[in-house]
């Protein structure tokens, strides 16, 4: 058994930035990575665009974990790689196997969970039509073309355009590949906007929205695909369909937090499928810390950097008898998505109530539906405690709060809304939020 | 392989009857040799079907299904352990919502007293839902078997082809039967495959599914069709719901109905539909399909998870218009036809087997001496889930590869799938390791582990990554390296 203050599960970029921060208070820290490398999913992400919030320039994915990994190496955190964690108990032993030294069990005073997520898939959704070869989630073709460094295909159709299926349409068309078109079930593009233009109009692929895949043909690789528009019911419009001869379909169509373990070792889920966390993004068992897209599906992944370094050094107060709030809190506050929200992080807030003075928290939460003009309210007890106007909100960019909360203010619950900025508020209300 | 080589018996389709009766045969000193055109074994009818061994119910008295599907039923207990295949008699429950459906149930109780089946009928609402937690508050009377059970069908097919190799019968796979010819001057059966190869027996047995009555015809025989019918089915994921019984509707006269069921694995699947369909390999999904089978369960259970959904598929029943199973030699001597097997074929198929030894030896003249050298067992391979923490130490320390785990979300390590590579099937494509240890199977549909698994067997198989495929044929997953090397550059063709 080795005996560790602060172990992290996962080498992502999580599990890396929570190293570091737990690392800097002073603790023991080991890092347990399954792959054979630091670095997690941003090893295979050779597009630019990461970096630009935490270092304020533009790097590639390896480029970022790179800058952690170097950091890392210079400290004296313990890797270890190729090593599988089979599970995490409550009691926070942590059992895991490699090929090197067999099974081994590891003691830590804390826990930081940073498995990431894995790619929902086309079965997840219900598409009909045959099974053969060519049908691949979108990170999987791009680990094929850049890490493997195999063709995947040669005309591609992409259903879902989340982040990585419009970086993959780029990609395959550099290399070459034809990608026909990118079809998207939602009226609107469900990744960054930035990605839209840089990866689909620059390359003139054309994005159907409201359209979803209703046969893939082929029995032994894909041979062709029809998509077709929907309707309010989201039921295909006869008569809208169109056809492809393709050989290869990709799914981009979401990400799933990766919980198994978490959910084992006693960690209550919540409704987005990450961990409950308090505002130290601690889960409902003392002790394990949770960060990064294990907790909630990130959009940049400078925001995973930021968050897993606050879990990093909560990890590390709580190894060492710091972190402030009691094991069992009572006064707990429990955070609601209100209209138009569909989740918040955290979920429950435990220190406020025992707070004498105004109590920092910072919520990230993503949107329903893309709105203009809208302001983002925190209720409790009825009033509204907190507001902040926007000018867009859309579903694939996470929003984060960083609000001060009088403890006097807050009852049992609070809850954060999304509301348009006419219908809510009366007109001195509005000027005072215009002229601020 | 020679072709002058002469075999006793032919097989002609390695599906869950194939392989079952070339596993009943093994032991006897018999020239066997079991013929499937797929690159597995399992890979029709077998493949994707409910799983379920079924008890007798709901069959025409006097019928084959009814005595074969009763008689599989036993024998799984005798065969079962000894090829080292998992199943679990969970119990089936058929559920009644109305008065009409209640009688129905009523009589099947009585039917099945009869035929001497274990039976309850149950009314009281409290031990109904206790018996099953999972059910609607408007079911108002179960029928339960408490002797009907689980097993995956593929599991099964490769354990009994796999004891049937291991015995002396030989396996060919990727032998698309495209004509026969009848040599009755030597009493010779001549198979010819689509490649020019060729099969000499002097009989033949068609158990080939959905194509049994394209085989018949081969040889003149045009007393039955085949008539595909489609069921759909929705796989969830482990857990996701503490099933404890197979469930069923009350059936109508045309179909079981959707079958809610936990597998072997703690999955849970809701299907089939049933569908006739031209094609004998339509084993689409479509939208209404879907539809139709999630408001199918719907009507039975309370809290259907979709979130928890993994896949869907479907598979194809080999149904006739006669209604019942063809185990029979034809007009043709020598010539065994065992066709039409749809729902209870799996439960049936040890059964069918026993019954097809029986018509050898009675019409076609086969003396059975048993096989002085006959290994009465399989051992199922070892698996990470059989081994203790202290067993798992030992074996990473005898083979590391033990320690590399290349399916996370079924936890299958790559000591399993070198051992899978070199079983007695030659494994080719990543299916056939799916099937053998599921990596693939899991929630996240081989997203993670399938370019881990397709290095394995490359490495394992000694071909080149390209030639690698799902399921056999042209399935190729990928095509060409992106990066070559000048001097690599080789016309290797592309393979797609």
């Amino acid at each position: 058994m080795e005996n560790i203050d602060v172990v992290i599960i996962g080498g992502g970029p999580a599990g890396l930035a929570a190293a570091l921060a737990a690392h800097d208070e002073g603790v023991s820290v080991a890092i347990l990575e399954r792959d054979h490398e630091l670095g997690g999913i941003l090893q295979q992400c050779i597009h630019n665009g990461f970096g630009l919030r935490y270092f304020k320039e533009e790097l590639t994915g390896p480029e970022y974990a790179q800058r952690f990994i170097n950091k890392i190496k210079e400290s004296k955190i313990n890797i270890f790689l190729n090593i599988m964690v089979m599970q995490i108990t409550s009691e926070k032993v942590i059992t895991t196997i490699n090929p090197k030294n067999g099974v081994v069990h590891f003691k830590a005073k804390s826990i930081v969970l940073g498995m990431g997520c894995r790619e929902r898939t086309r079965g997840a959704i219900n598409i009909p039509g045959t099974r053969p070869a060519g049908i691949f989630p979108a990170g999987q073709a791009q680990r094929f073309i850049n890490i493997e460094g195999y063709f995947p295909g040669k005309r591609v159709l992409i259903l879902g355009s989340g982040d990585i299926g419009m970086i993959m349409a780029r990609r395959c068309m550099m290399e070459g590949i034809k990608v026909v078109a990118v079809a998207e079930v939602l009226p609107y593009p469900s990744g960054l906007k930035r990605n839209q233009v840089q990866c689909l109009d620059d390359y003139g692929i054309p994005l159907y929205l409201r359209h979803t895949i209703i046969d893939i043909r082929g029995k032994e690789r894909v041979e062709g695909v029809t998509i077709a528009g929907i309707d309010e019911k989201w039921r295909p419009i006869p008569g809208t369909e169109k056809t492809w001869d393709v050989d290869t379909i990709l799914f981009s169509v979401g990400l799933i937090p990766e919980n198994e373990l978490s959910s084992n070792a006693g960690c209550k889920i919540a409704s987005n499928g990450g961990p409950e966390v308090d505002e130290f993004l601690q889960t409902t068992v003392p002790g394990i810390f949770a960060a990064g897209n294990v907790l909630q599906v990130h959009d940049l992944v400078d925001f995973v950097t930021f968050e897993a370094t606050r879990a990093g050094i909560n990890a590390a107060k709580y190894a060492k008898d710091e972190l402030t709030i009691k094991k069992d809190q009572k006064e707990v506050v429990y955070v609601k998505p209100g209209s138009d929200v569909g989740y918040v992080v955290p979920e429950r807030i435990c220190g406020i109530k025992n707070s004498k003075e105004p109590y920092g928290i910072e919520f990230s939460f993503r949107v329903k539906n893309p709105r203009q003009n809208i302001i983002a309210e925190i209720i409790s007890k009825g009033k509204i405690i907190f507001k902040r106007k926007q000018k867009f909100v859309l579903p694939s960019e996470m929003i984060h709060l960083k609000v001060k909360l009088n403890p006097e203010d807050v009852g049992e619950e609070i809850t954060i809304n999304i509301i348009e900025q006419d219908s809510s508020i009366n007109v001195i209300e509005k000027e005072m939020l215009e002229g601020s | 392989m020679p072709t002058s080589k002469l075999y006793d018996i032919a097989i002609i389709g390695a599906g869950c009857v194939g392989s079952a009766i070339a596993q009943r045969l093994s032991k006897y000193d018999i020239k066997t040799i079991l013929i499937e055109k797929e690159s597995d074994v399992s890979m029709g009818a077998t493949k994707a079907n409910s799983g379920i061994i079924h008890q007798g119910y709901f069959t025409t008295k006097g019928s084959l299904k009814e005595k074969l599907c009763l008689r599989g039923n036993e024998l799984i207990d005798e065969i079962g352990p000894k090829i080292g295949v998992e199943y679990e008699r969970i119990g089936a429950i058929f559920c009644a919502t109305n008065k009409i459906e209640h009688e129905t149930l009523e009589g099947e109780y009585i039917k099945s007293q009869n035929r001497g089946v274990e039976v309850e009928l149950i009314t009281e609402l409290s031990r109904i839902h206790e018996i099953e937690p999972q059910l609607n508050d408007n079911v108002i009377t179960i029928l339960h078997f408490p002797r009907a059970g689980i097993i995956i069908p593929f599991e099964l097919t490769i354990a009994l082809a796999e004891h049937a190799m291991i015995n002396g019968v030989e396996l060919n796979l990727e032998f698309e039967v495209v004509f026969i010819k009848r040599d009755t001057e030597n009493d010779v059966f001549e198979i010819h495959s689509d490649d020019g190869k060729k099969i000499k027996a002097k009989t033949i047995i068609n158990a080939a599914g959905i194509y049994s009555d394209k085989i018949a015809r081969m040889v003149g025989l045009e007393d039955f069709i085949i008539i595909p019918r489609r069921g759909e089915y929705i796989l969830f994921d482990k857990d996701s719901l503490p099933l404890k019984k197979i469930i069923f509707p009350t059936p109508t006269p045309a179909s079981k109905g959707i079958v809610i069921s936990k597998t072997v694995h703690g999955n849970f699947f809701i299907g089939p539909n049933a569908t006739e369909i031209e094609s004998k390999e339509g084993i689409n999904t479509t939208s209404i399909g879907l539809n139709e089978i999630i408001a199918g369960a719907r009507k039975i259970i309370k809290n259907l998870p979709f979130k928890k959904n993994i896949t869907n598929f479907a598979g194809i029943r080999a149904s006739t218009h006669q209604h019942d199973f063809i185990v029979e030699e034809s007009s043709i001597p020598q010539f065994i036809n065992v066709a039409g097997i749809d729902s209870p074929g799996l439960s049936s198929s040890l059964a069918i087997a026993e019954m097809v030894e029986q018509i050898l030896k009675k019409k076609c003249g086969y003396k059975f001496i048993k096989k002085g050298d006959y290994i009465p067992t399989r051992n199922k391979q070892i698996l990470l889930s059989d081994l203790s923490e202290k067993e798992l130490s030992e074996k990473i320390k005898e083979n590391p590869q033990w320690g590399q785990i290349i399916c996370r979300c079924e936890q299958v390590t790559e000591a399993e799938i070198v051992e899978a590579c070199n079983g007695p099937i030659p494994v080719k494509n990543t299916d056939m390791i799916k099937r053998r240890l599921r990596p693939g199977m899991g929630r996240c549909q081989g997203g993670f582990c399938l370019p881990k698994v397709m290095k394995i067997i490359s490495r394992e198989k000694d071909m080149i990554l390209e030639r690698v495929t799902k399921t056999g044929g042209k399935s190729f997953i990928v095509f060409r390296r992106t990066k070559l090397l000048s001097s690599e550059v080789i016309d290797k063709g592309d393979l797609l």
